[in-house]
């Protein structure tokens, strides 16, 4: 991708803090992207983009919004699952619906349990210069980041259950800390130098997965490389 | 409704969220609107049952990634109720700190959205991106007060997560300074006649006769409203029968007080505490615009009352049975929170009034006469919050 791509952001019903992350970073963005996003207006989905980035989740019992995310798939090259919700779920996996106006509003899932998803992205939000540095190694057509989020988008769930079940307690912990400064709840602390989730505080939002240094190895070589790991 | 009479829907873009704008045309005037949000529901209040507490802060402040900071303190509040606690004095302030700045950081939000209405196309570019780079500069100290820029973690029950250090309150004081004289500058652009587009001749024609509600002018006071008064209805039992097709996919209720319809927010806050007067489309606007330089104001105020040797979280908090409510000035305007903790401190009641519901039927009515041309403008003006209206149980 030589030119300058042109990328849609759309939002499937979240808390909308994730497309305004990236509309944070718009001053840098629009000098590598044309950006097309409901809060700048002007965005048409009949017209075909390079890249949609998908913010939100999906909402399995909402068929208008299925919809809509299988034909902006079917007309970009490139999605993107931008934030926690849309790649591994987030706090919307709590959702159970029974709640007026819409009580039949009941599941709500990553994108990927409805359409395939090349990147994902968690993070509640992303901080807005991990979506600059994707898009630069979506345009140099190499690079970590490629690897990491397309693993992401495979593993379709992940959350600080998953750094422990992995990394913690199979003893592959290397006692960095990453995970715990990544966390956006506050819900891991280090004790006796091996990282301890607070249950009731984690959001399943998957952030500290893709920070910890060996979680980030494991899904590479599981999700991408396809090789046996753990 | 007469032969001449046509039918415009409006995918709204521009604003916090998914809606529709549904107007009836009678030549060229509008006749009357509909706004019909269409966000599916998350239901907030349901995931939040059965939890602890802890979750249930986390969890509420991601119903909306604008307004975050307020859904978080007004749960606090009620959590606090609930369970009889209460913050010292260090945790009261930075909590007021964080709700304003995410005022502030909410307002230049929708200002980012509504300049393209405002300011003519020559000079949208530059000023819209002087906006967002202050955005940044407030979402920065945010970040560094509250531990991050969107849904800070440091909201917590018994007060505040962390206290600043000395030397992060003075550079904080400093950057808020800074932003203030940014702001300003900002905003003689945006009041400058000469770069005004029409649109802004129409807001400032249309006269709306408003009922204002507001609890507090910078946190939020539960005694200062009654909050036996307020009812909840679904969207059609407020707008009557024989409505058209699309308002049966609305997602959002419509919240009264005394039976009647109130405008929330900016300019209701200043109509009570600051007498101003402006019934205007575009008094609501000029209000928001007013509120930043005002709340930039007061956290200058409060980062110098900070004394960082001192405990910002109350030592002991035992999670027990218990209700509570809480009344916080969100940016939008009066939100309420209430709780019913069980014996082993765990939710087993909670229900959110948002500012957005309370809004809707001005967002309808004051469209009324105007010109087609304007439509999409009347509801951006009321800064609706798509997210948050939608994750609200019926009260009565």
């Amino acid at each position: 991708m030589e030119h300058k791509p042109s990328i849609l952001v759309y939002d499937l019903g979240g808390c909308e803090g994730c497309p305004l992350s990236i509309l944070r970073v718009y001053p840098e963005l629009k000098e590598i992207a044309d950006l097309y996003t409901h809060h700048l207006g002007e965005i048409d989905l009949d017209k075909e983009y390079d890249v949609a980035v998908i913010t939100g989740p999906i909402c399995i019992n909402e068929p208008e919004d299925i919809d809509i995310l299988k034909k902006i798939r079917s007309r970009v090259r490139t999605l993107i699952a931008y934030g926690s919700c849309a790649s591994v779920g987030g706090i919307t996996l709590f959702c159970r619906g029974g709640q007026e106006p819409r009580p039949e509003h009941r599941t709500f899932q990553p994108i990927s349990a409805i359409v395939n998803v090349d990147y994902a992205i968690p993070g509640c939000p992303p901080a807005p210069n991990l979506f600059i540095a994707l898009v630069n190694s979506l345009r140099g057509g190499r690079g970590y980041f490629l690897q990491l989020f397309a693993s992401v988008a495979r593993a379709k769930r992940l959350s600080g259950f998953d750094l422990l079940d992995n990394i913690v307690l199979t003893g592959l912990c290397i006692s960095c800390g990453a995970c715990i400064i990544s966390c956006p709840t506050n819900a891991l602390q280090m004790i006796d130098r091996k990282p301890d989730l607070i249950v009731e505080k984690c959001i399943r939002c998957g952030t500290c997965c893709v920070r910890c240094p060996r979680f980030t190895q494991v899904l590479i070589q599981k999700y991408v490389l396809k090789k046996e790991v753990i | 409704m007469g032969i001449s009479t046509s039918k415009l829907v409006f995918e709204l873009e521009r604003i916090g969220g998914e809606a529709e704008y549904l107007v009836f045309i009678d030549g060229k005037r509008i006749l009357d609107a509909y706004f019909i949000s269409r966000a599916p529901v998350r239901g907030f209040e349901r995931i939040v049952r059965g939890k602890n507490p802890l979750f249930v802060v986390e969890a509420v402040m991601r119903i909306c990634g604008i307004c975050h900071s307020a859904h978080g303190i007004a749960a606090v509040e009620a959590l606090e109720d609930a369970l009889g606690v209460s913050p010292p004095a260090n945790g009261r302030l930075l909590r007021e700190i964080l709700g304003l700045l995410n005022r502030v950081q909410s307002h230049l939000i929708h200002l980012i959205l509504i300049t393209p209405d405002i300011i003519r196309k020559e000079f949208l570019e530059d000023i819209l991106i002087e906006e967002i780079k202050l955005l940044n500069s407030v979402n920065d100290v945010i970040a560094r007060i509250g531990g991050s820029p969107t849904h800070p973690p440091y909201i917590v029950i018994g007060g505040f997560g962390k206290t600043p250090s000395q030397k992060i309150l003075s550079d904080q004081l400093r950057n808020t300074s800074n932003m203030l004289n940014t702001y300003r500058k900002i905003m003689g652009v945006l009041v400058d006649e000469d770069k005004q587009t029409e649109k802004v001749e129409i807001l400032k024609s249309k006269i709306t006769n408003i009922k204002p509600l507001a609890s507090h002018l910078f946190y939020g006071d539960k005694y200062n409203i009654n909050l036996q008064k307020i009812g909840v209805v679904h969207y059609n039992e407020y707008r009557g029968n024989d409505l058209p097709d699309q308002v049966s996919k609305a997602t959002s209720l419509i919240a009264l007080y005394d039976n009647k319809a109130v405008e929330v927010g900016p300019r209701a806050r200043l109509t009570i505490y600051r007498e101003y007067r402006d019934n205007s489309l575009w008094g609501l606007q000029y209000a928001r615009m007013l509120e930043i330089e005002l709340s930039l104001l007061r956290i200058m105020e409060l980062l110098e009352q900070i004394d960082p040797s001192e405990p910002s979280r109350s030592g002991s908090i035992v999670f027990k049975r218990g209700r509570g409510i809480g009344v916080y000035e969100a940016p939008r305007g009066t939100l309420i929170h209430t709780v019913e903790l069980d014996s082993d401190g765990r939710v087993s009641n909670y229900r959110i009034i948002v500012p957005t519901m309370f809004n809707i039927p001005y967002m309808e009515s004051s469209a009324r006469n105007l010109p087609a041309s304007i439509a999409d403008t009347i509801p951006r003006v009321y800064d609706p919050c798509i997210p948050c209206a939608t994750h609200v149980v019926k009260v009565r």
